[in-house]
């Protein structure tokens, strides 16, 4: 494509698609049905299969398993739980005390767990590039001390994406998920088997240990997702949780939730002046 | 759970260096005085304008200069509309037609202008890119960038780019227009010598990259250029969302099938 050089305009990229739609998602035929990436959804997809493999599908374009759609669905499962100590699920329940939309609340908590440090959706983007990219240096003959060594440090110890839970901290989601990638039939992938040796190194070398980000993003690499793939599969996975929080505080008196007194608010800034 | 749970008692706390609440000697809930870096709220209403705020809120102090002020005055006007085609406007426009909850126009804008391409983190990256950038030459690294362009559709650099395969005489004009009031910025005057070494590649500024170079000239910094920018286009958003909610859903027509083109594609 050779678009404008020098001072000479051209906008031919955009003359030839004004005032169209040009897609390969699918489209709805008013009436009749609709096509979601060449699936019919009333004749081929609507009460035959789950609404995780149409929502893999939309993402994707690839209509997996029944079985990869169940530990999905599960892995989605456990990425939420109605707790207000949890950062996302606050914000459900502050919204639930201002008589926010439930909408609001849930897309605005959902938002709060879009993070590079928590919530399962941008962690695991984080965490599956990891693996992958370390998948790739020990192919090429690295060693796990080399690739972990590759790593900023931080608090003291290498970052690790997916690594990072302290052990005497388990990840209650870790056991749960093997049992269930064995009952689903799953073989353990050359993503997951690296996973397992850099848990193992961090265990011995910082205590810490692997956690669900780290789990699911050797196993979803396996799979062959993507990274930008999982991230969208997974943007509203805090989702439940954050609603249950809200839900919870509409019905409690206002400013009930974690109420403070004015000095429980530590003041660091300068002294009193004048303008 | 319980080797999961610290067994220390956790006092929920919070620190603030923006704003002091003086207690009522009565209820503790409640404030009598708020003071913001240390100013009566009162006071700052008497004699401030909401750009003092600005500068207050976000570096702890009012502007330094009366052309600081104006540079940032002049850049919130400038921001405040932006175009009817911008995909937030017309985000914000196709909300208030679809009849959405008036209190959510405002956010889904702000969201939807929160990306990477010519949205609010660009102007992050755009001060990043800068910031690395302004004690190199601008010829040289104009120079170096336009020989490594691969792609007419991705930004030469954070914040610099082509608008529909031209220079955006829009953004272009607006830096001129900056750049008067601080010409010896030394952020506006890299930013700008930077834009006429990409000119005779027909590539200019971009509205994020003017907005990343004001920023970057007034000591914001990078991570809260995102949100300060978002607020400085949230006005003009705000109206687009408001003004198509008095309107029949019909007021911008869905396509017909004839202009939506499904191709097949095998996965």
């Amino acid at each position: 494509m050779n678009l404008s050089k020098k001072s000479i305009s051209n906008t031919q990229y955009w003359d030839k698609r004004k005032g169209k739609i040009i897609t390969d998602i699918g489209k709805w035929q008013g009436g009749h049905d609709v096509t979601i990436r060449g699936y019919s959804l009333f004749n081929e997809l609507f009460d035959q299969v789950s609404y995780f493999q149409v929502l893999v599908l939309n993402v994707t374009g690839r209509l997996v398993s029944s079985e990869l759609s169940t530990w999905l669905e599960n892995n989605f499962m456990v990425m939420s739980y109605p707790d207000a100590r949890i950062w996302c699920n606050q914000v459900g329940a502050l919204s639930g005390t201002l008589h926010t939309s439930p909408s609001a609340a849930t897309a605005a908590g959902s938002l709060a767990a879009d993070s590079r440090i928590y919530g399962g959706s941008q962690s695991t983007l984080v965490a599956m590039k990891f693996i992958g990219d370390a998948l790739k240096d020990f192919k090429s003959g690295l060693t796990v001390e080399d690739i972990i060594s590759k790593l900023p440090i931080k608090q003291g110890m290498h970052a690790v994406p997916g690594f990072v839970r302290p052990v005497a901290r388990d990840d209650e989601r870790i056991i749960p998920h093997r049992k269930m990638t064995k009952r689903l039939g799953f073989d353990t992938g050359e993503h997951s088997q690296l996973a397992d040796r850099i848990s193992k190194f961090m265990e011995e070398k910082y205590s810490m240990g692997m956690n669900i980000d780290g789990f699911s993003s050797a196993f979803l690499m396996d799979q062959g997702f993507t990274p930008e793939q999982v991230y969208q599969i997974n943007s509203l996975r805090v989702a439940s949780g954050v609603t249950a929080c809200y839900s919870d505080n509409l019905q409690h008196p206002e400013n009930s939730f974690l109420h403070l007194h004015c000095v429980e608010i530590e003041y660091t800034g300068p002294r009193i002046r004048k303008v | 759970m319980a080797k999961n749970t610290p067994s220390k008692n956790t006092q929920y706390k919070a620190s603030t260096n923006i704003s002091l609440e003086s207690p009522c000697e009565k209820n503790p809930y409640q404030a009598k005085k708020l003071y913001v870096s240390g100013y009566d709220i009162e006071e700052l209403a008497d004699k401030c304008s909401f750009i003092d705020m600005i500068f207050l809120l976000f570096t702890g102090e009012l502007a330094q200069t009366p052309e600081d002020r104006k540079l940032l005055k002049t850049l919130q006007m400038l921001l405040s509309v932006a175009s009817p085609r911008h995909p937030a406007a017309r985000a914000a426009m196709n909300s208030g037609l679809c009849k959405a909850n008036e209190e959510h126009l405002l956010p889904i804008s702000l969201m939807a202008l929160g990306g990477s391409q010519s949205g609010a983190l660009e102007v992050k990256n755009a001060i990043n890119f800068i910031h690395v950038n302004v004690e190199n030459s601008a010829e040289q690294t104009a120079d170096k960038l336009t020989k490594l362009r691969l792609n007419n559709h991705k930004h030469i650099a954070p914040g610099f780019g082509q608008l529909y395969g031209d220079s955006d005489l829009l953004s272009n004009s607006f830096l001129e227009k900056l750049q008067k009031i601080k010409p010896e910025g030394q952020t506006i005057k890299w930013v700008s010598s930077f834009v006429t070494h990409l000119k005779e590649h027909n590539i200019g500024i971009l509205d994020v990259g003017v907005a990343a170079c004001i920023f970057h000239e007034l000591s914001f910094s990078a991570r809260e250029s995102v949100g300060l920018y978002q607020l400085m286009r949230a006005p003009g958003l705000l109206a687009y969302a408001m003004e198509q909610t008095h309107k029949p859903i019909s007021a911008i027509p869905m396509l017909e099938d004839e202009q939506y083109e499904l191709i097949k594609k095998e996965y």
